[in-house]
């Protein structure tokens, strides 16, 4: 059953086996698993359910419904990254682009010789990685949902003589309709909106609608539910108190909201590790304008990436987007915005990631919100620059009129010459025009509660009963897209809660 | 582990919403059909909506761009109900930022009036320059404020037919797509079920 705010006024304590905050790439796996295994699992989300036939291309409704405080987050730093969440039953399952990919060998490898551990290694995680991969149909898109912009991206490579790797998605029959970040329309997107919570549904879960958790409930010294308060759809008052008890609590709000709902209970104090390692993949976007039309919303976002210089730390691949998302990228306004985006047919949305080597750290503060730090250091400052003179020079040599640059103070190229000139005065980190969806490492998993949040098993060192199951896990940033390895770690916890309690 | 019928569907209507209706097809309405309240527009004193108003006249695309009559009052309503979604903390950072955009003309000794009192473009080219600012605060108030307001702006229908944009009759046509693409696996569900 999913319930919402107005159950809430009669019913307000709730008992089960588990409880799972958020329903994303962590919770819902984590929820599912254990609810098929006949556990008792109560699921309590922050945002609302929002079902397929719901979802639509329209971002002054959509992004209020599906993101995390209508994308008004923020990463404090040199420079300033926003960031993006889902906050919506499936939670940034159900915004993003769909990329399955598993964490590279490499990182692993390193996950493996950091932790200790063959647990974290290629080999322990390889049936996971295929669980999660027959569950959410991660394979290659069909050709006739490709679009104009990706044979672009492609054949700009080709040209390049760079290698790509073609994307293995989370869809099963898509046909291309390029409203991922707005929620899929056709279904074809699967989502744990469409795949894991419907499962755990059907098997008895049940799912709490629009509650804000504020605290675990503890006692003596075991972690046995959590509180929270239900929010008015009306008026975003948080003003119906709402409890949850049971005998494991999985924590799964991603990087930024589990290690704020922990830190408040003055946890992590052992490693001094909650919070740090905050790990964030920033993006910076090189929008082309081409002489002809490309209709970029035409066909599946992202077919493949650009992975020649992934040794190196950087992917590039294109996003297209729908005009009310491009325009708040976009650095102009007036009528320097309408010259620009009046192209928006002739646009190809590119962009450039970097794999961190540096990380933050996410802190509670006195206002109730968290504070997201962390900044570009020196060496991926010199990706940036390298990837955005790649990749606009692709551009360039694929016939585009002109490239739309990440830097606050030079924003527009006409020719490799000028870009050049650009990217020589480019020499201060704040300059550069950042963003991010992908979150990770502020719960690290480990071996050792020396320098570690949680062990093997999710389970917190310093709170028994109480489990994280999201990208917070991560030892180290992975390089590309992370659902798929936070569905892997995700049904891992379960199977070692479920063996736990078999054992019991 | 179990892996049993893993089907990829919405949540079934048994075990669904209780009061939420779940249609049984996409609308693509603006509005979404599944029963979802949207906040009232967060609270503003006169004196910020006017601020606001200024900035998003400043803001928004001049002619040829589309000015459809209700312009800024459709841009208010939708910034001010991002606002509502937004941290409370944020949504007023957000309103101040209206305020010192308003006042910046006079704060950077441009102009003895407030950016409510000048002229579109004058108003256009005082937010370029503070954009360009060496304080981060002004640099940050006008990005944020910005990216909402041009958010908006190009979310409307009159900008998107302006554009080429014509998502609704696309997005039709491959939903109509994919269900041809799983009529094959319907029909022997459904003949399983008959028998």
């Amino acid at each position: 059953m999913i319930l919402d705010y107005t159950d809430y006024a009669s019913e307000h304590d709730f008992d089960a086996d588990v409880v799972v905050v958020g329903t994303g790439a962590g919770g819902a796996v984590v929820g599912a698993e254990l609810a098929c295994a006949g556990l008792r699992v109560v699921f309590v989300e922050e945002g609302g359910y929002h079902p397929t036939t719901s979802f639509n291309p329209y971002t002054t409704e959509s992004v209020p419904r599906l993101y995390r405080d209508a994308s008004a987050t923020v990463i404090f730093g040199t420079p300033p990254i926003p960031y993006v969440e889902g906050r919506c039953v499936g939670g940034s399952t159900v915004i993003n682009g769909g990329m399955a990919y598993r964490a590279p060998e490499r990182a692993l490898d390193a996950w493996q010789a950091q932790v200790g551990s063959a647990d974290l290694g290629p080999k322990a995680l390889e049936p996971l990685f295929e669980r999660v991969e027959g569950l959410i149909h991660a394979r290659e898109q069909s050709e006739e949902s490709v679009g104009d912009d990706s044979r672009i991206m492609l054949a700009g490579a080709a040209k390049m003589g760079w290698r790509v790797s073609v994307n293995r998605r989370n869809q099963d029959a898509c046909v291309g309709s390029n409203n991922c970040s707005l929620g899929c329309p056709t279904g074809a997107k699967q989502s744990t909106l469409v795949t894991y919570v419907p499962r755990a549904l059907r098997a008895g879960a049940d799912c709490l609608t629009e509650v804000r958790v504020e605290r675990l409930l503890i006692e003596r010294g075991r972690c046995v539910g959590v509180s929270g308060r239900a929010i008015n759809p009306r008026t975003r008052k948080a003003d119906r108190a709402i409890t949850v008890r049971a005998r494991a609590v999985i924590v799964a709000c991603g990087a930024v909201q589990t290690p704020y709902l922990l830190l408040r209970h003055g946890l992590g104090k052992k490693s001094r590790m909650l919070g740090k390692n905050f790990l964030c993949h920033p993006n910076a976007k090189v929008v082309a304008i081409y002489p002809h039309d490309v209709q970029g919303w035409r066909g599946v976002s992202q077919v493949a990436q650009i992975r020649e210089f992934f040794d190196d730390g950087i992917l590039m691949a294109e996003n297209f987007v729908a005009p009310g998302v491009l325009a708040a990228y976009v650095p102009f306004h007036g009528e320097a915005a309408w010259e620009v985006m009046q192209r928006y047919n002739q646009m190809v949305v590119s962009g450039v990631l970097v794999e961190d080597s540096g990380s933050g750290s996410v802190s509670r503060t006195i206002f109730g919100m968290p504070y997201v730090r962390y900044d570009i250091t020196p060496l991926d400052h010199v990706r940036f620059l390298k990837g955005v003179r790649l990749l606009a020079t692709m551009h360039f040599e694929m016939g585009a009129e002109y490239v739309v640059l990440p830097f606050t103070d030079r924003q527009i190229a006409h020719s490799i010459d000028e870009l050049s000139r650009i990217l020589e005065k480019q020499t201060k980190r704040d300059t550069l025009e950042l963003f991010t969806p992908h979150l990770m490492g502020t719960a690290r998993m480990g071996s050792r509660p020396a320098d570690s949040v949680v062990g093997l098993d999710g389970q917190l060192w310093e709170l028994p009963g109480c489990y994280v199951a999201d990208a917070s896990l991560f030892p180290t940033a992975i390089g590309v897209n992370p659902q798929v390895t936070i569905m892997a770690l995700a049904t891992r916890i379960a199977e070692r809660l479920e063996l736990r309690r078999a054992a019991a | 582990m179990t892996s049993g019928d893993w089907s990829h569907q919405d949540p079934p209507e048994k075990s669904g919403h209780r009061r939420l209706r779940v249609a049984s097809q996409v609308s693509l309405a603006r509005h979404p059909t599944d029963g979802w309240i949207a906040a009232d527009p967060h609270p503003m004193r006169p004196s910020v909506r006017r601020a606001l108003h200024a900035v998003i006249r400043a803001i928004v695309p001049p002619a040829p761009a589309p000015q459809p009559a209700d312009l800024v009052e459709r841009v208010e309503l939708y910034v001010r109900r991002f606002m509502s979604y937004m941290h409370p903390l944020a949504a007023f950072g957000l309103m101040l930022a209206f305020v010192l955009m308003d006042w910046a003309p006079r704060l950077l000794l441009r102009s003895r009036r407030r950016l409510q009192g000048l002229s579109r473009s004058e108003g256009a080219r005082i937010l370029e320059a503070l954009v360009h600012s060496r304080l981060e605060l002004f640099r940050s108030a006008v990005l944020a404020a910005r990216g909402a307001i041009m958010s908006a702006y190009f979310d409307q229908q009159e900008v998107h037919e302006a554009l080429g944009y014509a998502p609704v009759p696309f997005l039709r046509e491959r939903i109509e797509r994919r269900a041809k693409l799983l009529e094959p696996r319907a029909a022997p569900a459904a003949a399983g079920r008959a028998s």
